[in-house]
Parts: structure tokens; C-alpha cells; sequence
């Protein structure tokens, strides 16, 4: 066996009780072999440790790795929250305000010209008095119960008309599109435009803006609310 | 994937089957780690030099003479590195079963000068890929020359032992002119 095979079985510790021998021995005599020895073990731990190293640093980039994929998925999170956000804020803002502001800009009850109050004393009220009375005194669920009732007495048609606008000013849009769209009560000749116009602002509100137009266009050929017909229109086509 | 698949997928020079082994006990490390008092930082520290530990040992075929599992054994490893940061002096019989694995250095090394063995690892990383890539699996990785060959897909032993002597040949060289050009 040749030299260099000896020190490559003493170097991956797999030589033979009788190689070992003749290592030790060669060692002793020959100084080039012992060098040669010398130099292979420092050879074996040099490589040992710069693959350790390696090894570390592996499992660190393998680490940071983890670690920035996590960030990243932590800041896709924080980006996905604040675009949330952000759009329900700019939803908010942009779309039922705008509604919502037309209506309130537009929106006030019709007045009284039926039958101004005047309290007699001692006399009890009928309905329509009693109704009339709270619509003037502007406690619009109070007039709404009263027209209401009124209303299935002798079903006189403008007070299905201020039941409706009673209920609007009291805030119950979707129940007073209700009552107004009602395909069973006549409506008096006086009153349907300004039902029309009543309903459009309903309609608006409850931001069903396809309604809200036709009943708007149909304002349009009449008269009185025309104008603010037009201008809302504009604004919401 | 189990612990006998992972470890003939190391054998076989799988670089992926030790980051397995390494994502599958990392959270119960660090929370075992906790106990001792080590800061986060150096519990990841500790458990990554545990698995280059356990890496090496797999590799020499220590390991496989083992009866225990991989996971006992890395937690032993890695609660004597726990100790050793500690500074806690070990005489617990729970490693002692595993102690011979830890006191690698064989008794010729102390012949062996540190400053000699930094050159040589600074020649050795100046190495090729190729090169670096015979001599990984000669010294690191204790292959024999059969196993090399097959692994590194060579025509003969003839070959993977001309390509060694080259490299060898080559540390030599580096070594030799960095002495030259200390000289001057």
C-alpha cells in the first residue's frame, strides 16, 4: 500500500491496528510523512470548519428568509386593512352621502293647507283634527298613527297623502314609499305631483336611484318642482 | 416524511431534508429553551449549531448507531450547548449518553496549530466549486472514494482520486505563494 492510501485511511479513521503501526512508525522515521500527515489533519479540520460555517449560515439565511416571508404577509395584512378602510371611508363619502344629502337638502314636509288648526275647547277632536294638529306641532309620529286612522275611516284620499309625508318626516322612508306607491289609494288630482316629487325623495333615499329618476322625470312635466327635479337629476345621473 | 427517509435523504446529499429536519423541531426548541433563562436570539443560535451538530453526525454515521430518535438526540445536543452558554458546569447523566458525540476532536489534534488550520480554510474557500465539492465529501463528509465517484457521477476511482490529488495540489499552491507574498 502506498503512502498516500495510508493517509487517507488514518484520515477518515479507517485504518487497520496493523496500519496504524506502520503510520506510527513512518511518522518516527520520515519527517516529509509526518508533514505530510500533519498537513491532511489540518486539511480534514479546515474543510471541517468552513462547511460548518457554511452549514450556520445556511440555516441563518434559511432563518431570515422565514422571517422576511412573515413580514411581508404581515405587511400585505396591514395594506389590505387600511385599503378596507379606505374604501368603505371613500364609499361612505362618495356614494349613500350623496343621496342622503340630496335628500335632506330637499326634503321638507308639505305644509298644512287642509285645515288649519284651531283648538276649540271642550269639543273632542275627530281624527283629523287631532292628526292635523300633531303635523303642525311637527310630532310627525303621533300625525302618522292619527292619519292612519283616519285614513281607513272613510279612506278621504289626501290623508293616505299626509300619512305618507308624516311618516317621512319621521324618518320611516321605506314605509312612507310604502304608503305612497300603494296601488290602492286613489290619489287626488291636487296631490299627485307633489306624491311624485314625495316619492322620488323616497326613493333617493332608500337609494334606489332607478326609481328615483322615473319619479323625478314625471316631476319634471309639471310645474311646481320642476326646477329642483332638474337639479337633482344632473347631480345624480 | 419520517426520520429514517430524512436521514437517507441526507446521506445522499438531499440539501433540503436537514432545513426539514430544522423547520420541524424549531418551535418546540425555542419553547423548551425557554426555561433556561436564554434570551430568543440565542435559543435560534444555540438550536442552529445543535443542527449543524446533528448534521455532521448523520453524515459521519454516528447517528445511525443510535437507538434514539432525531429529536432526542438534537434537544440533547442542544441542551448541552444550553449549559455550555449558561456556563452551567455539565455532569448531568441525561447526555451523558450522548457526550461522545460532542468530544469529536481526535487526540492528533492538538498537534495541530490554530493559525495553520485558518490558512488552510482560507485557501480551501478560494477553492472551485468542483473541487471544494470532492474535498467536502472526503474530509466533512468521510465518504470513500467508491461513494464520491458514484456520487459525483465520475468514470472511475482513478479519476476522483487524480481530481483530489489536483486539489490538494492546488490548497498547497495558495499556501505557498501566501507565505511567498508574506515574505516580501
Amino acid at each position: 500500500m502506498g503512502k498516500s492510501d495510508l493517509i487517507e485511511k488514518y484520515i477518515q479513521q479507517k485504518a487497520s491496528e496493523e496500519e496504524l503501526e506502520t503510520i506510527t512508525r513512518l511518522m518516527a522515521e520520515d519527517a516529509v510523512f509526518k508533514e505530510e500527515v500533519s498537513f491532511h489533519l489540518a486539511l480534514r479540520q479546515a474543510v471541517k470548519k468552513e462547511e460548518s460555517q457554511t452549514m450556520k449560515l445556511r440555516l441563518q439565511q434559511l432563518e431570515q428568509r422565514k422571517m422576511k416571508r412573515l413580514q411581508n404577509v404581515q405587511k400585505l395584512w396591514k395594506i389590505a386593512a387600511v385599503l378596507v378602510v379606505g374604501l368603505g371611508v371613500f364609499w361612505l363619502f362618495n356614494r349613500s352621502t350623496d343621496y342622503e344629502k340630496i335628500y335632506v337638502a330637499n326634503f321638507k314636509p308639505y305644509p298644512n293647507i287642509v285645515a288649519p288648526t284651531v283648538r276649540e275647547p271642550g269639543a273632542t277632536e275627530s281624527n283629523k283634527e287631532n292628526a292635523f294638529r300633531y303635523y303642525d306641532q311637527r310630532d310627525y309620529a303621533k300625525a302618522a298613527a292619527a292619519f292612519k286612522e283616519w285614513y281607513n275611516e272613510d279612506k278621504t284620499g289626501y290623508a293616505n297623502f299626509y300619512y305618507g309625508i308624516s311618516l317621512m318626516a319621521d324618518n320611516q322612508v321605506g314605509k312612507a314609499v310604502e304608503v305612497l306607491a300603494d296601488p290602492g289609494w286613489e290619489v287626488p288630482e291636487k296631490y299627485q305631483s307633489q306624491t311624485d316629487w314625495y316619492l322620488a325623495l323616497g326613493y333617493l333615499k332608500t337609494e334606489n336611484k332607478e326609481k328615483a329618476m322615473a319619479y323625478l322625470e314625471k316631476v319634471l312635466t309639471d310645474g311646481a318642482r320642476a326646477e329642483q327635479a332638474r337639479e337633482i337629476l344632473k347631480k345624480i345621473k | 416524511m419520517n426520520e429514517e427517509r430524512l436521514i437517507e435523504r441526507i446521506l445522499s446529499g438531499d440539501q433540503k431534508a436537514i432545513e426539514k429536519i430544522y423547520n420541524r423541531y424549531k418551535t418546540e426548541f425555542l419553547i423548551y429553551a425557554s426555561r433556561f433563562s436564554v434570551n430568543n436570539e440565542d435559543a435560534v443560535d444555540i438550536y442552529q449549531d445543535s443542527i449543524v451538530v446533528l448534521y455532521e453526525n448523520i453524515l459521519s454515521g454516528k447517528l445511525s448507531s443510535l437507538t434514539s430518535s432525531v429529536k432526542t438526540y438534537l434537544f440533547a445536543v442542544g441542551k448541552y450547548k444550553i449549559y455550555n452558554r449558561l456556563k452551567v458546569k455539565t455532569t448531568t447523566a441525561d447526555i451523558a449518553d450522548y457526550e461522545f458525540l460532542l468530544t469529536d476532536e481526535s487526540e492528533e489534534e492538538f498537534l495541530l496549530q490554530e493559525e495553520n488550520t485558518l490558512k488552510v480554510q482560507r485557501a480551501y474557500s478560494q477553492l472551485g466549486g468542483k473541487c471544494r465539492e470532492v474535498l467536502k465529501l472526503f474530509y466533512y463528509e468521510n465518504r470513500t472514494i467508491e461513494e464520491i465517484k458514484d456520487r459525483l457521477a465520475y468514470t472511475s476511482k482513478d479519476v476522483v482520486k487524480s481530481q483530489k490529488s489536483r486539489c490538494i495540489k492546488q490548497i498547497k499552491e495558495i499556501l505557498l505563494k501566501s507565505k511567498w507574498a508574506n515574505q516580501i
